[in-house]
């Protein structure tokens, strides 16, 4: 089966192996999509969208979130901030993991929660430098980002029904900043409207 | 009958139960799995990625629906593995049970569990 992403008038058809979401302003068409696509393939309607992909999707009449508030945790260990100061982490740092196996884990994890929480995506991008070996010090500042997380656990994607669809990007680079490989850091941003990440 | 240059698959079933929430048995799972390891790229499977909508794009789409007030639905194809068809003639055995003469194989047309190329079919 191939996934694709399908632009039919207003409907719009989202496939993701064997999950799928269809939107429209005519809930009568989304019946008739619905209709002729069980009439090939056998499916379970789940109605309105409330889990995509681990997403949790939430909305009262003005407001809408995305989270991933149902990521477990066991520990209950919290922190204020994703890292320190100024820490330039490098691949000698300390001593390497027997087992990698569970870093590698929390790496992917991570990078899979960053679609709901962009505010961890640095911290990411740095700690998933080390994934092919990693050490005590890596380990402890990826416990740094779960404890973090698990302070703001509640913290939602937010979009505002009244928002204006007008795309807005941002951009910053450093030059030269990484202090093994002297190698630069871009990153960009693009808004279709004005996401914050709330407090509940 | 089966043709001289390719490839015959030998199926394993595999059994596996499902459970409530509580631990009570909701009910048992079998599945009939190709032994893809006997599979050779090039000649018995190409292609083995499957395409998945990107998260941007997922996330445009929430974007747009909630500023339009559209509705959102979803829907879940049951056992979309099965679904897919073969471009490659691949043979099996007919699993035990199955009383047919010792030459005879079965014709694959739709995709199994465990081929290489299930997920791209």
């Amino acid at each position: 089966l191939i996934s694709a992403f399908y632009l039919y008038g207003r409907t719009l058809l989202i496939l993701y192996v064997d999950d799928m979401i269809i939107t429209d302003n005519d809930p009568e068409y989304i019946a008739f999509v619905k209709f002729h696509l069980s009439d090939q393939f056998l499916m379970s309607d789940l109605g309105p969208s409330r889990y995509f992909l681990e997403i949790e999707i939430s909305y009262t009449n003005e407001r809408f979130f995305l989270s991933q508030e149902k990521y477990s945790l066991t520990d209950h260990r919290t922190a204020e901030t994703l890292m320190e100061l100024n820490v330039h982490l490098v691949a000698t740092d300390g001593e390497p993991l027997e087992d990698p196996t569970r870093y590698r884990h929390l790496i992917g994890s991570l990078v899979y929660l960053g679609v709901t929480r962009p505010d961890i995506s640095y911290s990411i991008h740095i700690l998933s430098q080390f994934v092919y070996a990693p050490t005590q010090i890596h380990y402890s500042h990826i416990l740094r980002v779960l404890h973090y997380f698990r302070g703001t656990i509640s913290r939602r994607l937010f979009f505002s029904h009244s928002s204006s669809l007008q795309p807005q990007a941002h951009c910053d680079a450093t030059w030269a900043s990484d202090p093994s490989d002297r190698r630069s850091l871009s990153a960009y941003y693009v808004f279709l409207w004005f996401p914050h990440c709330l407090k509940d | 009958m089966l043709k001289k240059n390719r490839l015959e698959l030998s199926f394993l079933s595999c059994s596996a139960q499902r459970f409530h929430s509580d631990g009570s048995l909701k009910r048992y799972k079998a599945r009939l799995i190709a032994h893809c390891f006997q599979q050779e790229h090039g000649r018995d499977y190409d292609q083995t990625f499957t395409h998945v909508a990107h998260m941007t794009t997922i996330h445009t789409l929430f974007a747009m629906t909630f500023v339009q007030g559209w509705s959102i639905s979803q829907l879940d194809v049951k056992n979309v593995f099965l679904n897919g068809e073969l471009c490659e003639d691949i043979y099996m055995r007919p699993p035990h049970g199955y009383s047919v003469p010792e030459s005879i194989v079965c014709h694959i047309r739709h995709s199994l569990y465990d081929l290489k190329q299930t997920l791209r079919a």
